[in-house]
């Protein structure tokens, strides 16, 4: 049964250890959107928008 | 608009301090739920002490920053001398933290942190997702959803171009719009010719043609290749921007929905905290033990909390899904009034017909190249329908004129003076049976040609109007002339007795005023008056930004298939409402009974109060999705 000094400081570490992570990556801003990134694919990368720039401009 | 830009940094920081809050009570409350297991299992002596301390000390940071948002709330309420759900929900927290630490010390076995981490925990989740609801149904992130992040090109004072993405401009800058692109900003165009799909404010299904000078306006989209304009306003002070500003300022305004059920729940919250005070006092003398457990079971779990969020929800839900079906509701006011209408008023040009002129024929048959860049100019700084309807006849370009003085008559058309002569573009009343609008091109007051347009008649119309008729009764008003409102009626299948035709603002709006209880569905600024007298209000798509602001309701679909998803969603979110209020007014009744009958000990009703909140929760979500 003493293992249970060792194994429940343990799980408590571990615990901790995730909870960790979430403080950073809310600190981070990882949840303020959850839903635009998503459409992100949708935008034109960079280079396109040049191509574009440059076929435009020229008219 | 970058993601950043999409909440203000306050409620951004407010949005995370929040999240953190209900991951730790998450965290600590898990482990409190694995560390509870050996206790429940029987463990004995020093492990069980080992135990309990260990929930002692996982507990606190719960109890001291975790359910701070509840005694922020309980304070405020107290303050303004009103009773709000986090009172109760503190008492509850507090007690049951007071009574584990004591029996805790002094070593007898009930000892509750467990469930009260659950219910903190569980009260956390559901205010949380509540909030964000209502946060994404109110922000200002609409705007975002009609201009998308985009790159455009920027002249510079040195005459070159360079990139400039839509967030970064400022009003005065020169821009190039490629085709395809939403114009990010209102302001003027300075190509000589564009087309535009300006579906979004002024209904045209059909792209306009544009000439140097016109007003553009943010949100609409650049059809021809590209095109150069100068920004005038930005962000929330353009037209599209002005708009949902004031949708989300009227959006969640308190209507008597909301303040009923904030009555009920206060006087719930007082009547419970009465009965559990009373019995207390009542039963303290017989059995303490027993009159604490029930008093404090009845206060945990008799606790209004689903009343309270149940009714914010509903209507938060209902306007995302108005929003999702394209159309914007600027009060949820607007669902309880909706269940109240008996008779519907329909705008016939532009909401029964598709408002869209063609040009049919023109006297003289041929018209001069001479008269028609005469027309353009006059009508080019002109949103008029009847413009838009001569640059679709004639989508060439013809040079610019001009004129010395150019002005608009409001109800009878343009004039402009060029040397002596004074031209005037006029709308006549033309053929009187005819069901066309005439107009006439005059120079010094001589007609010298008549242009002759018509309308059709939407062709979902007729359907709309016959499932609207099941429930209401419909009336056509118009202003125009009895023959071409006749006609529309017999199309969509309204019987004789129910068209009003040649009404003028005035009329229109004494029409509607007379009967109460009344939906006015318009377009254009002759609806305004009417708009205001009647107690809902559509908007339709091709509605004059003006009207739009007047309207309860503005519909970014075409045509009046938009109605049919009003009725509903109003229905549902009313439907909702009902079984909202029913079910927590029947779970409080017989759970609070159940908790002083003492089947309900405070272990249980810590589990069961946040549950009966993820059932109005879920009600809600089923209800209106």
């Amino acid at each position: 049964m003493s293992v249970l000094y060792l194994m429940v400081p343990m799980s408590l570490a571990l615990g901790f250890g995730f909870f960790a992570a979430f403080y950073w990556a809310v600190r981070q801003g990882q949840f303020d959107d959850v839903e635009t990134p998503a459409l992100r694919i949708l935008e034109d990368s960079p280079q396109e928008r040049k191509l574009h720039g440059k076929k435009h401009s020229q008219i | 608009m970058r993601k950043d830009e999409l909440l203000l940094p306050q409620i951004r920081q407010e949005n995370r301090k929040q999240l953190l809050r209900l991951g730790l009570a998450g965290a600590l409350t898990g482990n409190i739920m694995i560390l509870t297991i050996p206790i429940y299992a029987g463990v004995e002596g020093l492990f069980k002490d080992f135990f309990l301390w260990l929930h002692f000390a996982l507990f606190l940071p719960l109890i001291f920053y975790s359910a701070i948002p509840f005694y922020r709330g309980a304070w405020n309420s107290l303050k303004v001398q009103s009773l709000s759900v986090d009172l109760p929900i503190t008492l509850a927290l507090w007690t049951g933290f007071i009574f584990s630490t004591v029996n805790l010390v002094r070593g007898f076995d009930e000892v509750y942190f467990d469930s009260t981490a659950s219910f903190i925990f569980l009260i956390l989740v559901t205010r949380y997702f509540v909030h964000r609801i209502q946060q994404i149904a109110n922000n200002q992130r609409a705007l975002s959803t009609f201009i998308p992040p985009q790159t455009f090109q920027k002249l510079e004072v040195n005459g070159s171009w360079s990139e400039l993405s839509s967030d970064k401009i400022l009003p005065g800058d020169w821009l190039l719009v490629h085709q395809d692109q939403t114009i990010p900003a209102d302001g003027v165009l300075n190509s000589p010719v564009a087309e535009i799909d300006a579906s979004l404010f002024s209904g045209e299904s059909l792209p306009q043609i544009y000439h140097a000078g016109t007003a553009v306006f943010a949100g609409t989209k650049l059809i021809s290749k590209s095109a150069s304009f100068q920004v005038t306003k930005i962000n929330n002070s353009t037209a599209l921007g002005e708009i949902l500003t004031e949708l989300a300022k009227e959006a969640l305004k308190k209507n008597t929905f909301v303040q009923l059920t904030d009555r009920l729940s206060q006087g719930l919250i007082a009547a419970v905290l009465l009965v559990a005070c009373g019995y207390f006092l009542l039963n303290y003398q017989v059995n303490f033990q027993e009159a604490f457990h029930r008093s404090l079971a009845l206060i945990i779990v008799a606790c209004p909390c689903a009343m309270a969020f149940g009714t914010p929800l509903a209507f938060a839900l209902g306007l995302r899904k108005a929003r999702s079906k394209g159309l914007l509701i600027k009060n949820a006011a607007v669902f309880e009034k909706m269940r109240n209408i008996k008779t519907v008023f329909l705008d016939k040009t532009g909401t029964v017909t598709r408002g869209q002129l063609h040009l049919v024929k023109t006297y003289p048959p041929e018209i001069s190249a001479e008269h028609r860049a005469l027309i353009l100019n006059l009508e080019a700084q002109s949103q008029h329908p009847l413009a838009f309807a001569f640059r679709r006849a004639w989508p060439e370009n013809h040079g610019s004129i001009n004129f010395e003085e150019l002005k608009e008559i409001p109800g009878v058309g343009m004039q402009g003076q060029i040397n002596s002569s004074l031209w005037t573009l006029e709308t006549s009343g033309g053929q009187e049976s005819s069901g066309f609008v005439g107009v006439s091109l005059k120079q010094n007051n001589q007609a010298i040609a008549y242009f002759y347009f018509a309308d059709e008649v939407q062709p979902e119309s007729k359907h709309v109007i016959e499932e609207l008729q099941r429930r209401y009764e419909i009336y056509l008003l118009s202003g125009d002339r009895k023959s071409i409102v006749s006609e529309t009626a017999k199309v969509c299948g309204i019987s004789d007795d129910r068209f009003f035709a040649e009404t003028s603002p005035h009329l229109k709006r004494d029409i509607v005023a007379a009967h109460p209880n009344s939906l006015m569905v318009g377009d254009g600024v002759n609806d305004i008056l009417a708009f205001r007298s009647a107690s809902v209000s559509v908007a339709v798509r091709s509605s004059q930004l003006q009207n739009q602001n007047w309207a309860h309701v503005i519909c970014l679909r075409e045509g009046i298939n938009p109605l049919l998803d009003l009725v509903n969603i109003s229905d549902q979110t009313y439907r909702t409402l009902v079984a909202n209020l029913t079910f927590a007014i029947f779970y409080n009744a017989v759970a609070g009974f159940l908790a002083l009958a003492g089947f309900i000990n405070p272990l249980i009703a810590a589990i069961l109060m946040p549950i009966s909140s993820l059932c109005i929760l879920g009600i809600t979500m089923r209800g209106i999705r």
